[in-house]
């Protein structure tokens, strides 16, 4: 093939124009125009002159290889390295991400992040304390694309597994901004930067080999301190023409990415990230994990990548205390409940594992003793929540990534809410925890799980057996977990309880003690001051004394008016619930009331009148009218003055008067109410005594009322010491209704938990689920006890009240 | 006579509202009668009594299950479940509920299946009038659908059914909640099927005797 042939000149560019003509000729060879021998000849003259340029040199030799008849070379177009950088990270946030992460694999102690795009200058900053890159690192490594250290040797210097092996960070930066300045310090060179303008890749048909990349070598690189002190090594990148505008969300995000890229325990608190910007002040601090003290259930398990053991350890907030069992992968399969039809294997085969699962609740006691503020354990929960895999101690995305569609909840735990939401005082078997209440990390790593491969699709794992076995031995540890809580959960709520009268008497004996140790100090000194004749200070001590005195005596006021506060609201409360329930004999009364005394004045107007029918509806508006009576003062008798005091209350008669006020409502609803027991006397509440009662007889009432047939309600009224020795006696409320479930005894005093819950059937009332909760404060504060079982020939429910006589 | 009964376990609300009726049916120039009774023991056993009293209109009481009479026990149904159960059969007969609480929420569920929600405390005459106007709608429907079923089974009986005759009856049983007979043909048919059953008998006794006799 002919080509035209022309003469050219090769020489430095002086000027524009000479510059033009060189481009100009540079063309032509591109196009062949020289033959094999111009070209060396031209390449002769180059290498001879003092001044290289390398630039020609280069390109004359690319083309002379061109016209190697045996072998020829790949040549890339330089657009080829933008799609590989911008089209394979996902967003500016992962691209920011990479950068950190080459900061990790450098073995990085701290990494200072800042993004400030508000002013003309704009400018994302990373930079590190890490090992640096010399120049020969940086021309034959980071301007190497494709190439990665990582794939040579796996490990950093300090033993850390390297995050990325593709070798293509690097590119990442060119998804944030057009512009990027590298600047690294290493132990053995000097400091060297390079300058690269990732705009000029972006020209079509341009080969990547010429663009430049400027090589300049400033005096001073900015990187953070490392251990309080100037870091000898490191790395500074600066990436300027940022490509997108960063928002308030970006920033947020980009926080919590930062945090999560690490794991939140303590394998890796080696690495620090300190974030700043100018977007979200609030996010410009160090990114830390504290919020982990937050936990109330901290559970761990290790599998040895041997046998089938797995070795677990749970602590909680409540006991304290450790616990560390072993159990075998086919039972903890077995506690999930897992049947044969579904994927399970006899042994693990993910290789060795370890697990921590942080269980929080979003309550503002999980934040008591720890610096940060509820909104801010929520948020963090919101942000951070999930399951999350940790190979090398990175997380692999998207497993438990809040921001993950279906990454975030893998394990289906909404799923399985959604299916059974029962709450944890159902217990073990049916309580599940929420997705949002629970932090976890499965720690894996490269070289020791080889079963766990990535997939082709760069986020995420291959989902093989050995996936399934990671997925289940998580669900089984949640099980674990979860049932850990359900027995904890009760023990917990009852060692909170402490009755307003064991406060009160604690408060007291404290102040006494108080009392004593300053009547003991004033004994001593007085003796003292005898000898040395200085009665000052005995007086000012016998001041404290007595102002001490004055303070107990206030305190103990104190106390009692809020336990007789206490107490009216109590018995409030249970006229109220009772006015509910037996509220609808009394609204019958009034309408029968009415329509009876309408009727006697319609039949005495009729011609001739109806005298005696007249009568009879007459004496029926007259036993309601009573009736209507009787409940009003029912209600003001409850909260009489006098029975708010201690004082020798006669048991028997107390029971009797109340079942007198309530026998025309058990009447009318054909319960058969009966008091059995001898008179006793003891010195207590009467208040309390009638509020436990009538709470318990609402209940038989409504009981009664769902069964047909015949209806009682039996009241046993005894003396009975306790095994110990201790004086006391009990009443016992037993029913004909169908008795309390066993699933609900452990239950049934929480505040407002009803069985009561839908009015169906006999009973037409729904319950406030606080009667009960009343009794036990009462028989609490009362120093008794409470027994609920079937009585065996009314077939109900019997409760006992034992109480201690004074 | 037409009658209309007040179900309620409480004898004396029973006792005046069946009085406070009367007196205003009185004064409407109605003759139609009122009883009252407790509720029977199973709901299945109103349907005889709807019959044998020649029940127009049903008034209850929702709750049904407190009070108890001497021989009687409390019962284990309410009117919501009292009215599900009479609609089975008495799709058509006036059933109102009269109450202290009509805005219970089980009432209000089965609103359809009643004619009225009445309150105890406004029981004027201008509810009776409703329940007046009810009992004589369902009286006159269904005395004109009884005769019109005379008419057919004696026409059926006596050999004489034309056409779609046997068709009517059985749309009128159905009407009427008549138990339905599937089996229904005309007479000669089944005068024959009876013939072949006494054969059938006859065939027995011979085959007993000979059996007898040896």
């Amino acid at each position: 093939m002919a080509h035209p042939r022309k003469e050219i000149k090769i020489t430095k560019p002086k000027n524009l124009e000479e510059l033009a003509e060189k481009a100009r000729q540079r063309s032509f060879i591109g196009s062949k125009a020289l033959t094999e021998t111009e070209i060396k000849e031209k390449l002769q003259k180059l290498l001879q002159s003092p001044s290289s340029d390398y630039r020609a040199i280069f390109k004359l030799t690319k083309d002379l290889s061109k016209l190697d008849k045996k072998f020829q070379r790949f040549f890339v177009d330089a657009k080829t390295l933008i799609h590989l950088g911008r089209d394979s990270i996902k967003d500016h946030t992962t691209a920011l991400l990479e950068l950190v992460k080459n900061s990790y694999d450098a073995d990085a102690k701290n990494v200072d992040v800042d993004v400030f795009c508000k002013k003309e200058s704009d400018i994302i900053r990373v930079a590190d304390n890490g090992f640096g890159m010399t120049k020969h690192d940086l021309i034959n490594g980071w301007l190497h694309i494709g190439f990665s250290g990582k794939r040579a040797s796996k490990h950093s210097q300090t033993g850390r597994r390297k995050t990325g092996e593709k070798g293509i960070g690097r590119i990442s930066a060119d998804r944030l901004g057009g512009v990027l300045e590298l600047i690294t310090k290493s132990e053995t060179d000097g400091i060297v930067g390079l300058k690269i303008n990732w705009d000029e890749f972006d020209t079509e048909g341009k080969d990547i080999s010429d663009i430049d990349v400027e090589l300049f070598y400033p005096k001073s690189i900015n990187i953070p301190n490392k251990e309080g002190k100037p870091s000898e090594t490191g790395t500074e990148i600066r990436i300027s023409k940022l490509r997108q505008s960063w928002t308030i969300s970006n920033i947020e995000n980009l926080y919590y990415e930062l945090s999560a890229l690490t794991p939140p325990f303590n394998e890796v608190k080696d690495f620090q990230v300190e974030l700043k910007n100018d977007v979200a002040p609030s996010f410009s601090k160090k990114v830390n994990s504290e919020f982990f003290k937050a936990a109330e259930i901290e559970l761990t398990a290790v599998y040895d990548g041997k046998g089938s053991d797995i070795i677990y350890t749970i602590k909680d907030k409540y006991t304290d205390k450790e616990d560390v069992q072993t159990i075998q992968w086919q039972n903890l399969l077995q506690k999930m409940q897992k049947n044969d039809s579904e994927e399970v294997s006899e042994d693990l085969r993910c290789g060795p594992v370890s697990l921590k699962l942080l269980f929080f609740l979003r309550e503002a006691a999980s934040v008591a003793g720890t610096d940060f503020k509820l909104s801010e354990l929520r948020e963090f929960l919101d942000n951070n929540a999930g399951v999350k895999i940790y190979r090398d101690n990175i997380a692999v995305k998207p497993y438990g990534f809040p921001s993950s569609q279906f990454g975030y909840d893998w394990l289906e735990l909404a799923e399985k809410k959604a299916k059974d939401p029962a709450g944890v005082g159902r217990g073990a078997d049916s309580y599940t925890v929420t997705p949002n209440q629970l932090i976890g990390a499965i720690f894996i790593t490269r070289d020791g799980n080889l079963n766990l491969t990535d997939s082709a699709a760069r986020e995420g794992l291959v989902e093989s057996e050995a996936f399934f076995d990671i997925k289940n031995l998580a669900l089984g540890s949640l099980k674990i977990l979860e049932t850990h809580r359900a027995n904890t959960y009760q023990k917990s709520r009852e060692s909170k309880k402490t009755s307003a009268s064991k406060e009160a008497e604690q408060i007291q004996t404290q102040l006494f003690s108080v009392k004593e140790e300053l009547e003991l100090i004033k004994t001593e000194i007085e003796s003292k001051a005898a000898k040395s004749s200085s009665p000052n200070i005995t007086r000012s001590i016998e001041k404290s004394i007595e102002r001490v005195e004055v303070i107990t005596k206030k305190a103990d006021k104190t106390i009692s008016d809020l336990l007789n506060w206490n107490r009216v609201l109590s018995g409030l409360a249970t006229i109220g619930i009772s006015s509910a329930v037996f509220g609808h004999e009394t609204e019958g009364s009034i309408s029968l009331f009415t329509t009876a005394t309408d009727n006697a004045r319609l039949l005495i107007r009729n011609t001739p009148p109806d005298i005696d029918t007249a009568i009879s509806e007459l004496d029926k508006a007259l036993k309601h009218s009573k009736k209507v009576a009787a409940w009003g003062a029912y209600a003001l008798t409850r909260v009489q003055r006098e029975k708010r005091s201690k004082k020798k209350v006669n048991i028997k008669n107390t029971i009797e008067a109340v079942v007198k006020e309530l026998k025309p409502a058990f009447e009318a609803s054909s319960i058969k109410l009966e008091v059995i027991g001898e008179l006793l006397v003891s010195k207590t509440y009467q208040m309390d005594i009638e509020s436990i009662l009538i709470n318990l007889l609402t209940n038989s009432y409504t009981a009664c009322n769902q069964k047909p047939g015949i209806r009682k309600v039996a009241i046993y009224v005894d003396r009975e010491d306790t095994k110990r020795g201790g004086k006391g006696y009990y009443f016992s409320v037993a029913d004909t209704g169908h008795g309390i479930a066993k699933e609900f005894q452990n239950r049934i005093f929480e505040p407002l938990f009803s069985t009561k819950t839908v009015a169906t059937g006999g009973s037409k009332s729904v319950g406030t689920g606080l009667g009960l909760t009343i009794v036990k404060s009462i028989v609490d504060d009362l120093q008794g006890e409470i027994k609920i079982d079937h009585d065996p020939e009314l077939k109900g429910a019997r409760f006992k009240i034992w109480l201690p006589k004074e | 006579m037409a009658k209309i009964v007040i179900v309620d376990d409480n004898k004396d609300q029973r006792g005046t509202y069946a009085i406070r009726l009367k007196q205003f049916l009185k004064e409407l120039n109605s003759d139609i009668q009122v009883i009252d009774v407790f509720p029977f023991e199973k709901p299945s056993h109103y349907y005889g009594f709807i019959d044998a009293e020649n029940i127009a209109a049903i008034i209850v009481d929702e709750k049904l299950h407190n009070d108890s009479q001497p021989d009687k026990l409390p019962v284990d149904y309410n009117g919501s479940d009292l009215v599900m159960f009479i609609r089975e059969r008495y799709k058509y007969i006036p059933f109102f509920t009269l109450t202290n609480y009509p805005e219970d929420q089980v009432l209000q569920e089965k609103i359809n299946e009643y004619d009225y929600i009445f309150s105890k405390k406004e029981f004027t005459i201008k509810q009776v009038e409703i329940i007046q106007r009810a009992c004589q709608r369902y009286l006159i429907e269904n005395q004109k659908e009884l005769s019109m079923y005379n008419d057919l089974t004696r026409k059926i009986a006596s050999g004489k059914a034309a056409g779609n005759d046997i068709e009517k009856l059985k749309a009128l049983q159905q009407k009427l909640e008549i138990p339905v007979s599937t089996d229904l043909k005309d007479r000669e048919e089944w005068l024959k099927e009876f013939e072949k059953q006494i054969a059938s008998l006859e065939e027995i006794k011979s085959k007993l005797e000979k059996k007898l006799k040896k």
